[in-house]
């Protein structure tokens, strides 16, 4: 082997977390092999449809429906969409086997999903940290509040965090940006609800967006949100945050990052005499070569899932079901986030106001069910997003210049209000991964079989949730309300997490409070793979910090000789 | 921004591709590209004529200028799911057959004031079979879409701007 095939740290995957793993090691002047699965997408350069006007699309926005019917399971995905489409694996790219119905929705190319995100970023406290132990599920996690606060506002400083102080004790307060404002009827609602609940909040929800740039942000040649909530295009202005604008680019800066897309990870190397591991094996998708990186240090981050598989996958001697898998919980206790339910109502007062601009961001509401001690039949709860505005529709009624007539004029409807929910789901051990035994994909590596469903606790849970925000709306005054249960698949929230789970023991987890494997050390998972619980919160900075400080830990031992 | 331009030309481009000159041999053709839609340039003729009498160029941008019935047909024919373009195509004869019972001639040879008759009876919803009725709706939904989703409707109606700047969660309705 050459030396250019040996590097000082490998990361597999560029998006959310891989980025930040890659930023640390190369910061620190680690020689860093950052392999990406899917193709290159470089920040301005590679936003073909950013700047475009609705009128310019062909199809004004829709999925032409060939691509519909081959391709149900993104199809479902509420930003596939004629403007983004082009960011998402189609079904047809990446088979794998769903034992029951899961909607895997994926991107394959330098910055993963994180350039289609809803870029939400509300942080984790203790509430969360304690669920598992509090109330007898899963595992303890390893980790509190106090280990990753500081990490929080590390990551939020350079990704740059709109939002406001809140004081809340279930969702910690941390380095922001300004917010944008509340609508008139979001206010309203919070009064409301303030009033009428003791420790119920509607606040404005924290997102990843430059609101007010900062010098480093400047230093990254990001500028300011410009409220086109167009985001999932990638942004001209770099005003959110995503790994292509911002880690990927301040990586390379230090000349100590390489590149390498098109490469997909078929395993990672074990040395046995060393019993550690020494490198990954990839396959490049253009030319179907394998190839072999070594480094001694590699941090997945593919992705929940591919995580998952990568680490199946990776089968020796010492390690026949998986590497690190001495317990035989390797891809089980797979959890996601509860997105089924919604309501809908209508506001009829406020009818001399409107919104004005596009806000990236909505209202949210924290947790409030199950928080300070159980209160209903179910474990755990949710935290719900809510929005408003105004809309108004064409008169399409008559012809001819009766129609054109009709057409000019655009009457404001009432504000229209709207809430989902995002419910903890509880990891079990009969949620699971696992390889199949004889599918392949293109690239002869085995498809993932997917075995995740829902529980009696989150029918329950979708049902309070129902139940509590009808109450509310209520009690505000809105009309029409219409609650729906999408019955949607689990991985449709796109927030699947777990598998490899971190924890105190090596008998009832894979990863320790570093997120090294227990049974390989230099092996680090700081994805969405590593969650011993799923919380409410979206999980994105809660992995970009986990992932910043594995980092540092890595850099550390190495610097000690401990890897 | 010289990206934008260059988009801007391909979004041209690739219109024009679909706006090629019609076929001028004996037998019409149908001037646009169809992968699964089959249609003669009768038919076509026959689109054009319906949907520049529902939006009419008087007063400004009409069905006309905004080649409405080739984004009907362009639409159909990749967005539309294989049932609904069926529906379609038996629509367009159906209506055909209709048209011929009351006035003995086709749509395009009809009288303006006899297309207006139609039309003022296709919007109350009586005379014609609900065949007819739901080839005419498409036809008007699609028409009214190529309007309101015009560049001249959305700057000079809805006040598209790509780039608001700012958000302001409660500003007076009646604000410029």
């Amino acid at each position: 082997m050459g030396d250019a095939n040996k590097f000082d740290a490998i990361v597999i995957g560029s998006g959310m977390s891989g980025g930040w793993a890659a930023k640390e090691f190369c910061e620190k002047g680690f020689k860093t092999l950052l392999l990406e699965r899917g193709r290159d997408v470089k920040h301005l350069k590679d936003y073909p449809t950013t700047n475009m006007n609705p009128w310019e699309f062909k199809h004004r926005g829709e999925v032409p429906y060939e691509i519909q019917k081959d391709n149900p399971v993104i199809s479902r995905c509420y930003a596939f969409r004629e403007d983004a489409m082009h960011f998402f694996v189609k079904d047809t790219e990446h088979p794998y086997v769903q034992e029951k119905p899961f909607d895997w929705i994926r991107g394959y190319q330098v910055g993963g999903k994180s350039i289609m995100w809803a870029r939400q970023t509300q942080r984790w406290s203790d509430f969360d940290f304690d669920g598992p132990a509090r109330d007898g599920f899963a595992v303890d996690w390893p980790i509190r509040s106090k280990d990753i606060a500081a990490w929080y506002s590390y990551v939020e400083k350079f990704v740059g965090i709109s939002g406001n102080k809140d004081g809340l004790p279930q969702l910690p307060d941390g380095e922001f940006l300004p917010a944008w404002e509340l609508s008139c009827v979001e206010n309203h609602f919070k009064d409301v609800v303030s009033k009428n609940y003791k420790d119920r909040h509607v606040i404005y929800s924290r997102c990843a967006h430059l609101s007010e740039p900062q010098p480093i942000h400047i230093e990254q040649g990001r500028t300011q949100c410009q409220a086109r909530n167009l985001c999932q295009r990638g942004c001209p202005f770099g005003g959110y945050y995503n790994s292509n604008s911002t880690t990927i680019p301040w990586a390379q800066r230090t000349g100590n990052l390489t590149l390498r897309p098109f490469s997909v990870v078929h395993s990672i190397i074990y040395d046995e005499k060393a019993g550690k591991a020494n490198g990954v094996r990839i396959i490049d998708t253009n030319t179907k070569q394998a190839t072999e990186y070594f480094a001694p240090v590699i941090f997945v981050n593919a992705g929940a899932l591919n995580t998952n598989l990568i680490l199946l996958n990776s089968k020796s001697n010492h390690f026949p079901d998986g590497l690190g898998n001495a317990n035989g919980l390797l891809g089980k206790y797979f959890a996601f986030h509860n997105y089924r339910a919604r309501i809908n109502g209508v506001c009829e007062d406020f009818k001399d106001f409107k919104t004005e601009g596009g806000r990236p961001t909505s209202a949210y509401i924290p947790r409030f069910r199950n928080l300070f001690k159980q209160e209903t039949d179910f474990l755990r709860g949710y935290a719900a997003g809510f929005g408003s505005g105004r809309e108004s529709w064409p008169d399409a009624n008559g012809f001819g210049g009766e129609l054109k007539n009709n057409l000019s004029k655009r009457d404001l409807g009432p504000w229209y209000v709207g809430s989902h929910m995002m419910g903890e789901t509880i990891p079990k051990e009969t949620n699971y991964v696992t390889l199949d035994p004889d599918k392949k994909d293109e690239w002869g590596i085995p498809q993932l079989k997917i075995s995740v469903g829902y529980d009696d606790n989150d029918e329950k849970m979708v049902k309070d949730y129902l139940d509590q925000m009808t109450e509310m709306f209520t009690k505000a005054g809105f009309k029409n309300i219409s609650t729906s249960d999408s019955k949607q698949a689990p991985g449709l929230d796109i927030h699947e997490m777990g598998g490899v789970r971190m924890g105190k023991d090596p008998k009832t987890s894979l990863l320790n409070e570093w997120n090294q494997l227990h049974e390989c050390k230099n092996v680090f998972v700081t994805d969405g793979a590593c969650m011993t619980s799923t919380s409410t919160q979206n999980p994105s900075l809660t992995y970009m910090a986990i992932t910043a400080r594995a980092a540092n830990h890595a850099i550390e031992e190495m610097k000690k000789n401990n890897l | 921004m010289d990206r934008r331009s260059v988009i801007r030309n391909i979004a041209y481009i690739s219109v024009g591709a679909i706006i090629l000159p019609a076929c001028t041999q004996n037998e019409k053709r149908v001037s646009t590209a169809l992968k699964n839609l089959k249609i003669n340039g009768d038919q076509e003729q026959m689109l054009a004529d319906l949907t520049q009498t529902i939006l009419p160029s008087a007063g400004g941008t009409g069905a006309k200028e905004l080649q409405s019935h080739l984004f009907a047909l362009m639409m159909i024919d990749d967005c539309a799911s294989v049932d609904d373009q069926k529906k379609f195509s038996d629509g367009l004869r159906t209506f055909d057959d209709a048209v011929q019972k009351k006035y003995n001639t086709s749509f395009s040879k009809c009288s303006d004031g006899q297309k207006i008759e139609l039309l003022k009876d296709l919007e109350a919803k009586k005379n014609y079979s609900e065949d007819v009725q739901n080839f005419y709706n498409t036809v008007k939904r699609y028409t009214v879409q190529s309007y309101t989703s015009s560049q001249e409707y959305m700057v000079n109606v809805l006040k598209y701007n790509i780039i608001p700047g700012k958000y302001k969660g409660c500003v007076p309705v009646n604000q410029a």
